[in-house]
């Protein structure tokens, strides 16, 4: 069960949030926001002043905090008016704000509750904060954090473009434009270095309808899901453009679903990982399939299926952060439906379901799946708790139940080389761990086990105490039964009968160095 | 393994009790007809006919000859296990409700409800071995309770009647002078109605259930609270495993839940909970309603269920059952 470490009311006026590496707790309120921190309880750090604000981001390394406002006009007829800051998160002070209109601020992207697709400055390279960049009408705003100001003090033109995405890693954009002209300009995806702001990769599309892009998290692949019409322009089929970002020269290798047809209705790729899973198909069972990028044919990595599960009542899918496990959910329609799945062995784990679940989120380390309910719906708020091999774990109620964060975790302090040490011998090390979890579920802790002793001592005086004057009224319970001992029957028969059942047989080579414990 | 599904009645289940040996189970519902069954594979083999209203509860004599129940119809009736016949009809003046027999079958307690200006009563009838001498007198009246009395059972030894009802307090009384001899403590007692009431094999102690979400485990002799079993539906029904120290807990719905429960189709839930250290162990859903009555089979090895959806689901534990690592912290 969870242990509360810390609580306050009235903390924040409409959300919270969790700094990226975890060291602080923003709060939202009408002045301007708080950022939190400390080691056991949380002392106030720094306050960012900002009348109304309305939505916090943070850049990825921490330094930078962006908070936004939207004023409504005095003439309706007028745009709001919008205000970013950037504030420094250690020292407080604005090291840039950006005021305009709306109508500055909302080109491309989903158009969220606001107006405005948020976050409208999205950072790039990395945990360095060096840039971020904005989409405009026809340009990219990239900033540096050097100066707070353009890079070469000038946008980025590219004519068209509706959208683009940073390299979770590093400074490369990747950018869409979209089929001009009547079909006369092809659609283009590219990819631009950045400061240097050089093209480094590009392809042509033709016949698109939309386009979206999906980085992997460690910047090591890029899937471009390009939605085309078919020649009579009357359906839609699908193809994916993959990009190699770390081999050399960038190569792009075409790639399309066994039936192109089918809708794609989720794309995820595996953290930290070279494998992704796809939800597609029509009507109300989809399929989900399973690919890898590292398939090797004739010397040149290639993608391969590894399997394809049929009729799946999911819509949605959660990697765990360390890869290797997916939970695939079908949230709303499908209720709260739950598949643990591991990837490693394309097989199910284990099945579960959280009615009415609303989010679905796993801890940073990927040994946890919490699932909730929050008060978009107004009953049967809570969350659960599951392990991440689908093994429930327990579950809270909390009524009016709004928001759930895990706290996310600093940068780890291993080397590359011994990450890739572990997850190389991940078996092992799984094994384990797997085998100090249930040590420490089946120990419970010092304190629980003397809590349970207790209790137990306890009930054995009661059992005691009745025992006792059961027998003793032994004999006047004879008589009322007309001479009949039939207290043997009261009683019942305690017989241990030990019984083996074979469960399974499996075969393994154990490695000598293994810690045997 | 998969439950067995029994449907015999047409409304809602009130009551199941397993007799002394485990191989039948008897079973009262809203519509006018008790039912026995066969505990190990749930066939029906037979109704008991004569009632002409809800059944509320029954109790069966420790050799399985004697069936007593309770009716709305303002009557108990003594049958003939075996063949079904009506035995004797003892009348009242308000519904019956609950039913209980004493140690050595003699004497059987029978509560009735407040009708038409009678305010609840318990009472002590004498069951003759031949039916001949059999009468309706009362060997014993218990009033001046104002809430209905839901259950009334005998203490050890025959000693004392155990009444708990709506106004949410057990109180037991003198079997022979029918004085008050203790109450529930108000404070750490139930807050609301007490719905049913389960007594352990050897009748010292009993496990209460009731409105306010909660099952209550008591001693019998000196009514102190020993447990609280805290769950988040009002609590309709309660047993206490023969054989092993966990207990079950059946329950029913909110009225704010009403629309929400047309989407839970058999979300309805019996919940165990470990008896010593208070936690729940797991549950059985199956029910498309509310549970109105819940019985161990006095092996420990199965339990079975009655819903407000008229079904009684007959319930195998799985091996692993056994094992649950905290049963046996011994």
């Amino acid at each position: 069960m969870p242990e509360l470490v810390y609580q306050k009311q009235y903390w924040t006026d409409s959300y919270i949030q969790w700094s990226p590496l975890g060291t602080h707790l923003a709060t939202v309120h009408r002045q301007g926001a708080q950022v939190w921190g400390g080691d056991d309880k949380f002392v106030r750090l720094m306050r960012f002043a900002h009348p109304q604000v309305k939505l916090i981001d943070f850049s990825p390394g921490e330094k930078y905090l962006i908070t936004y406002s939207s004023q409504e006009p005095s003439n309706p007829r007028d745009t709001h008016r919008v205000v970013l800051n950037i504030f420094d998160v250690r020292t407080g002070k604005v090291m840039r704000d950006f005021k305009g209109s709306a109508d500055d601020f909302t080109t491309g992207g989903n158009m969220g509750v606001s107006g405005v697709s948020w976050p409208i400055f999205r950072w790039g390279g990395g945990r360095d904060d060096k840039y971020f960049a904005r989409l405009g009408k026809n340009v990219i705003s990239v900033y540096e954090t050097d100066t707070f100001s353009l890079i070469d003090k000038k946008s980025l033109k590219v004519e068209n473009v509706v959208d683009f995405s940073w390299s979770p890693t590093d400074p490369i954009i990747s950018l869409f434009v979209p089929e001009l002209g009547g079909g006369n300009q092809p659609a283009r995806v590219s990819l631009v270095q950045i400061p240097g702001k050089e093209e480094i990769r590009q392809k042509n599309l033709f016949s698109v309808s939309d386009c979206k892009m999906y980085w992997q998290n460690n910047g090591e692949y890029l899937a471009v899901q390009v939605d085309r019409y078919t020649k009579t322009k009357k359906s839609i089929y699908t193809g994916f453009e993959l990009f190699r970002i770390k081999e050399r020269d960038i190569p792009i290798e075409v790639f399309e679903l066994e039936n192109k047809n089918d809708k794609i209705i989720a794309f995820a790729w595996e953290p930290k990982g070279h494998r992704f899973a796809v939800i597609h198909g029509d009507g109300p069972k989809p399929d989900i399939s399973f690919y890898t990028m590292k398939a090797v044919n004739n010397n040149v990595s290639r993608v391969s299926k590894l399997t394809t599960l049929k009729g799946k009542q999911a819509n949605a899918l959660f990697w765990s952060p360390a890869g290797r496990f997916i939970v695939l959910a079908g949230l709303k329609g499908f209720n709260g439906q739950l598949e643990f799945f591991n990837v490693d062995d394309l097989e199910t784990m284990a099945t579960g379901e959280h009615f009415m679940a609303t989010d679905i989120m796993w801890d940073p380390t990927g040994r946890f799946l919490a699932t909730a309910v929050t008060s978009v719906h107004e009953m049967e708020n809570g969350f659960q708790i599951w392990s991440f091999n689908g093994k429930l774990i327990y579950k809270i109620s909390k009524d009016h139940f709004y928001q759930f964060q895990w706290r996310p975790r600093p940068p780890s302090l291993l080397t590359p080389e011994k990450e890739e040490d572990i997850s190389k011998n991940l078996k092992r090390y799984s094994k384990k761990y797997e085998q100090e979890d249930l040590d420490v579920s089946n120990q419970v802790g010092e304190l629980e086990r003397k809590r349970r002793t207790q209790l137990q001592e306890e009930w054995q005086g009661w059992v005691a105490k009745w025992k006792q004057l059961h027998e003793e009224e032994r004999a006047y319970r004879m008589e009322l039964r007309g001479g009949e001992e039939s207290d043997k029957e009261e009683e019942a028969e305690y017989k241990e009968i030990e019984a083996e059942e074979l469960v399974d047989v499996t075969e393994e080579i154990v490695a000598f160095d293994l810690d045997q414990e | 393994m998969r439950p067995v599904l029994m449907k015999g009645h047409e409304r809602p289940l009130t009551f199941l009790k397993y007799n002394r040996d485990g191989d039948l189970l008897f079973s009262c519902a809203k519509d006018h007809t008790p039912t026995v069954w066969y505990a190990s594979n749930g066939d029906r083999l037979g109704t008991y006919r004569g009632h002409n209203g809800a059944l509320w509860s029954c109790d069966v004599s420790c050799h399985s000859t004697r069936l007593i129940t309770g009716s709305a119809d303002q009557t108990a009736k003594l049958w003939d296990v075996q063949t079904g016949r009506e035995l004797f009809t003892f009348r009242f003046v308000a519904p019956a409700r609950s039913v209980d027999f004493a140690i050595g079958d003699h004497l059987a307690v029978i509560t009735t409800d407040s009708f038409m200006g009678k305010t609840p009563t318990a009472q002590v009838k004498r069951i003759a071995e031949d039916l001949q001498d059999q009468t309706e007198e009362s060997a014993l009246v218990i009033s001046g309770i104002t809430g209905r009395i839901n259950r009334a059972v005998w203490g050890p030894g025959n000693r004392t009647i155990i009444t708990a009802g709506e106004d949410a307090t057990i109180r037991i009384w003198d079997s022979e002078t029918g004085k008050l001899l203790k109450e529930s403590d108000k404070e750490a007692g139930h807050q609301k109605a007490i719905s049913s009431l389960s007594k352990s094999l050897d009748w010292s102690h009993f496990l209460t259930g009731s409105l306010d979400k909660s099952a209550k485990l008591w001693d019998a002799r000196t009514l102190t609270l020993i447990k609280t079993y805290v769950t988040e539906l009002p609590v309709n029904a309660v047993d206490m495993s023969p054989t092993l120290d966990n207990v079950v807990i059946g329950g029913g719905q909110d009225a704010m839940n009403v629309t929400m429960t047309d989407r839970r189709a058999g979300k309805f839930e019996a919940k165990f909970f470990h008896k010593i250290l208070q936690e729940e162990i797991g549950g059985v859903k199956g029910h498309f309603g509310p549970i109105n009555a819940l019985a161990f089979n006095p092996d420990g090895k199965r339990f079975s269920s009655g819903g407000e959806d008229g079904y009684v689901r007959l319930h195998h534990f799985d091996p692993e059952y056994f094992n649950i690592k905290m049963l046996q912290l011994r």
